[in-house]
């Protein structure tokens, strides 16, 4: 799972105020066409262009960093407070090659040809694992990537999550690395893993292995710069290694300086990170030997404060590829005159309110454990209302009710169906029908505690309110139109939704329960995007009690059995199950799953497949050339 | 500029003696205020500083509006008979949200200013008047807290605190004395050495007294126009934190958060989301601006009649 993703006033006030308010519409000046010509909730926004133009090498290309959500950590062992696809899969995958990719292009699958070893071989009734590793592919100081170097990184990620759980993001008790046995270069080319139990070898491969990113151990295994190589097998020397990786990865002011992050396997190396303002651009590795070699030379990342700033500069043609938010879909149209092709997709995920099931603040935590407050709360989220609204997403969205997107292989096709739809009197009825009495625009009260089924439910006492506080992300726009029409909506039936914005970063760093739980007492609700899901869908890590992304520590002994089914069975209907499960179940609050619109210079081409991963926040700019 | 009239510790009175002796003379505040009343640019200031007043706090009881009920389908509706100015992401309709607004934005601009000059006057009066080291000591700090940017420090604050406006007030308030505090200071300097000082110091007056009966009070002309710039600044300074994200929320807003949130929606040409507040705010603050350079001449008989 991946987050997605004064002096001196005096004379100057009127001057300060003019220029806050009237400069500003200055912008308005590029039209004010509305039109998108998108069908409100297509299944995709515009279509994909043919590869066209002769591919030829060099150039460089300015790509749009998301509002607030720099890249701040190197290693690819990224921790829960780091932990974003803008990290991981737009940053590190660049530089260091996952052992097998995804997706391939649009589809939710590991991309064979992507990957650096062939698919695995499971033997010994799913107890043992056989990787051999493709030639080719090397460190930028010409060194192949050897089985080693994927010990290596098992290694170091045992080590960090000895020193704390949260050390690794993609981690969950009893699975990997708990999982292995033992791990063992048979050959410079041949990893074998032993397991400690059978595990469903599509799961282990697309979501596990997936996470697995071989690391340079003839460079990295030393504990300080200029230290000697260590023996990384030694828990010891792990322990020492994973300690000075880690403190140099939490300087960005050192990232492009620092030797450690020279050596790199993938198609691009940092050569430049401004702390200041966290623009950072990217060199082409001549060394990389993966299956097409980068065209462009330089890759530039240009940070923004908001996402009409960005979007500016996709209009005045200066940056060559950039995300379109949904409160600019109407400006689509003066896009694709300025000369940009826009593409979008649902991202391979699921977008919702999160629920902090921990904290204890007024009986939040006994409230959300009633599935029935949970229900109540889902029907009063209007996603037809949400997706076709041009305040909101503006037809770029489709609902979605799921873990999985409906495009997932898996799934049973009710991912689309609302389990609760909107219907704000059946959620009255349903509080009514559980002692609450309720007060529209008031405070709605808890009238018979206690557990019967007409009653509030365990732990909540009799005056019991109702009431959250709703964390957004500041930037887009649109959480802060989806939180205030769902607070506005509570607040119909008495149900108080404290909204306040945060930056992305300040959400993930401050509000993540696994990562900070002394926080858990804090939030109560929060929205940020969404998450990116593995190619398996499964939950587990998740929404499992004890998975390391378990953001709201949601637990449900029954979601808990149907994901261990999912991972250790080898049947596709055991992750139906589970996701049709957690469907109802409602760990989260559903959101419509919202279009993730690219737009990029129509000077731009290459394969159609390394354009159709973009709604995934994957990039692969090695594909990419400049005509 | 005026004394105080009595004095219980027999000191010299405030009303000068040649005035008493010319009663067809018009008292200073009379001549002050004439001296506002002929100045078209405050008369105008006055104006509009009162018709915004009663726009935001009597116009929601004349033009009713929902600011609490959010319409997803009424959202980014263009201005027309329904809605004079159009209705905003939400489905609000934008003429009652800028009356909203403008009631937020006026309560903290008014209650910042009076926070902000309210401790820079008697942390200015104390610094002047005790002089020394004292003074000394808390002059550079303020300078040390000038130093630090502003915007800063208030933005710090508020990413820890829910914003209301009373929050809001109250950190714009303790982060903006510092420009009070040396004009009174200044103002201290000069009237401690004023024979009336000296008179109640050797009547036995105590420092507290003289502050509080003498100094504050021949120091008010000073504070009262700094209070019309503090409330212009305090207008701005929680428009550019609402504009940053750091405003009020929902149902609460300001006239920064519109602003903010129109930016968002202007490339798809909703214009009425930023010209009509954006207007509101150059004109609020440009009024409070007006009126507080003409009260400065006009109190100021130096300035008077230029």
């Amino acid at each position: 799972m991946t987050i997605f993703t004064k002096r001196g006033f005096r004379r100057r006030s009127p001057l300060l105020a003019v220029t806050l308010a009237a400069l500003l519409p200055l912008a308005a000046c590029s039209g004010g066409d509305t039109t998108t010509g998108q069908k409100s909730g297509s299944k995709t926004f515009g279509s994909l262009p043919a590869q066209s133009g002769t591919p030829k090498d060099g150039g460089a290309m300015d790509i749009a960093q998301q509002p607030g959500a720099g890249p701040f950590y190197m290693l690819p062992i990224v921790p829960g407070a780091f932990n974003s696809t803008y990290v991981t899969y737009q940053f590190q995958r660049l530089m260091y090659r996952p052992l097998y990719w995804f997706p391939e292009g649009a589809s939710h699958k590991v991309n064979e040809a992507l990957s650096m070893a062939a698919l695995p071989e499971f033997s010994d009734g799913n107890k043992t694992v056989t990787i051999k590793m493709r030639e080719g592919y090397k460190w930028s100081d010409g060194n192949p990537v050897e089985a080693d170097d994927v010990v290596f990184f098992i290694d170091l990620v045992k080590a960090a999550l000895k020193k704390s759980p949260s050390n690794w993001a993609d981690y969950t008790p009893g699975q990997f690395p708990d999982s292995i046995a033992g791990a063992k270069a048979t050959s410079k080319s041949t990893v074998t893993l032993k397991l400690k139990e059978a595990y469903n070898p599509e799961w282990f491969t697309a979501n596990q292995l997936t996470s697995v990113i071989p690391l340079p151990a003839d460079q990295w295994s030393r504990a300080s710069a200029d230290g000697p190589i260590l023996d990384h097998s030694s828990p010891k020397n792990a322990k020492a290694i994973y300690t000075y990786l880690d403190k140099a990865s939490r300087d960005p002011a050192s990232f492009a300086k620092n030797p450690l992050w020279k050596t790199v396997d993938g198609p691009y190396r940092l050569s430049s990170f401004d702390v200041t303002t966290n623009f950072y651009s990217m060199a082409a590795n001549e060394a990389y030997g993966g299956p097409q070699k980068p065209h462009i030379k330089t890759l530039n990342f240009r940070p923004f404060t908001s996402e009409t700033a960005k979007f500016n500069q996709l209009l005045s043609g200066k940056l060559t590829m950039g995300t379109v938010d949904q409160n600019n879909v109407g400006q689509v149209a003066a896009l694709k005159a300025a000369g940009y092709h826009v593409y979008g997709a649902p991202r391979l995920g699921f977008s919702f309110i999160m629920l902090n099931f921990k904290d204890t603040t007024g009986n939040v935590d006994k409230l959300y454990a009633q599935h029935y407050i949970r229900q109540a709360l889902q029907q009063l989220i209007n996603q037809p209302g949400y997706i076709a609204s041009k305040g909101m997403y503006n037809g770029a969205a489709v609902e979605s009710y799921g873990t999985a997107p409906a495009t997932s292989p898996y799934v049973s096709g009710n991912v689309a169906t609302a389990p609760y739809p909107y219907d704000p009197a059946a959620a009255r009825k349903l509080l009514e029908d559980h002692g609450w009495k309720v007060v529209p625009n008031g405070a709605t009260t808890c009238q018979r505690p206690g557990t019967g089924p007409s009653q509030c439910g365990a732990g909540i006492p009799q005056g019991q309110t109702l009431k959250f506080n709703l964390f957004f992300r500041s930037e887009p726009q649109l959480h802060s139109a989806v939180s205030t029409a769902f607070a506005s909506e509570a607040r119909k039936l008495g149900v108080t939704v404290s909204v306040t914005p945060k930056t992305f970063s300040f959400l993930i760093q401050n509000y993540n329960v696994p990562a900070a739980p002394s926080k858990a007492g804090e939030w109560a609700m929060s929205t940020w995007g969404g998450f990116g899901t593995k190619p398996y869908p499964t939950m587990s890590g998740v929404f499992d009690t004890k998975g390391s992304g378990n953001v709201g520590a949601y637990s449900d002994p029954k979601t808990d059995e149907l994901i261990r089914d999912s991972v250790h069975g080898g049947d596709r209907k055991a992750v139906q199950a589970e996701i049709e499960h957690l469907r109802t179940d409602l760990p989260v609050l559903w959101l419509p799953n919202a279009h993730i619109i690219w737009a990029w210079k129509d000077t731009l081409s290459g394969p159609a497949d390394a354009f159709a991963n973009l709604p995934s926040n994957v990039l692969t700019p090695e594909y990419w050339y400049l005509k | 500029m005026t004394e105080s009239t009595t004095d219980k510790t027999g000191a010299p009175t405030a009303r000068d003696d040649r005035e008493a002796r010319l009663p067809d003379t018009m008292s200073g505040w009379r001549l002050t205020a004439r001296a506002f009343m002929e100045n078209r640019l405050a008369v105008t200031g006055l104006g509009i500083i009162v018709f915004f007043v009663l726009f935001c706090f009597a116009g929601p009881h004349l033009y009713t509006t929902d600011q609490v009920t959010v319409d997803p389908v009424s959202s980014l509706l263009a201005p027309g008979g329904a809605h004079p100015l159009g209705t905003d992401p939400q489905g609000f309709d934008v003429l009652g949200r800028i009356m909203r607004g403008g009631q937020a934005s006026l309560q903290i601009g008014l209650f910042a200013a009076l926070i902000a000059t309210g401790i820079g006057t008697l942390y200015g009066t104390v610094a002047g008047l005790a002089g020394g080291v004292v003074d000394g000591f808390m002059m550079r700090v303020v300078d040390t807290l000038l130093s630090i940017p502003f915007l800063f420090i208030v933005l710090i604050v508020a990413t820890r605190f829910s914003s209301t406006v009373l929050s809001l007030s109250l950190i714009l308030g303790a982060f903006s004395w510092l420009a009070p505090a040396r004009l009174v200071r200044a103002e201290v300097l000069s009237l401690r050495s004023r024979g009336f000082v000296a008179a109640a110091t050797v009547m036995g007056a105590t420092k507290a007294r003289i502050i509080a009966r003498h100094l504050i009070p021949n120091a008010l002309g000073v504070v009262i126009v700094n209070i019309t710039f503090q409330v212009a600044d305090a207008i701005i300074a929680v428009a550019l934190l609402g504009f940053l994200g750091f405003g009020l929320n929902y149902p609460d807003v300001e006239w920064g958060t519109q602003l903010s949130q129109g930016v968002s929606y202007l490339l798809g040409g909703s214009w009425w989301l930023i010209y009509p507040v954006g207007g509101c705010l150059v004109l609020v603050v440009m009024a409070f601006n007006f009126v507080g350079d003409a009260l400065r001449d006009s109190i100021d008989v130096r300035l008077r009649r230029r």
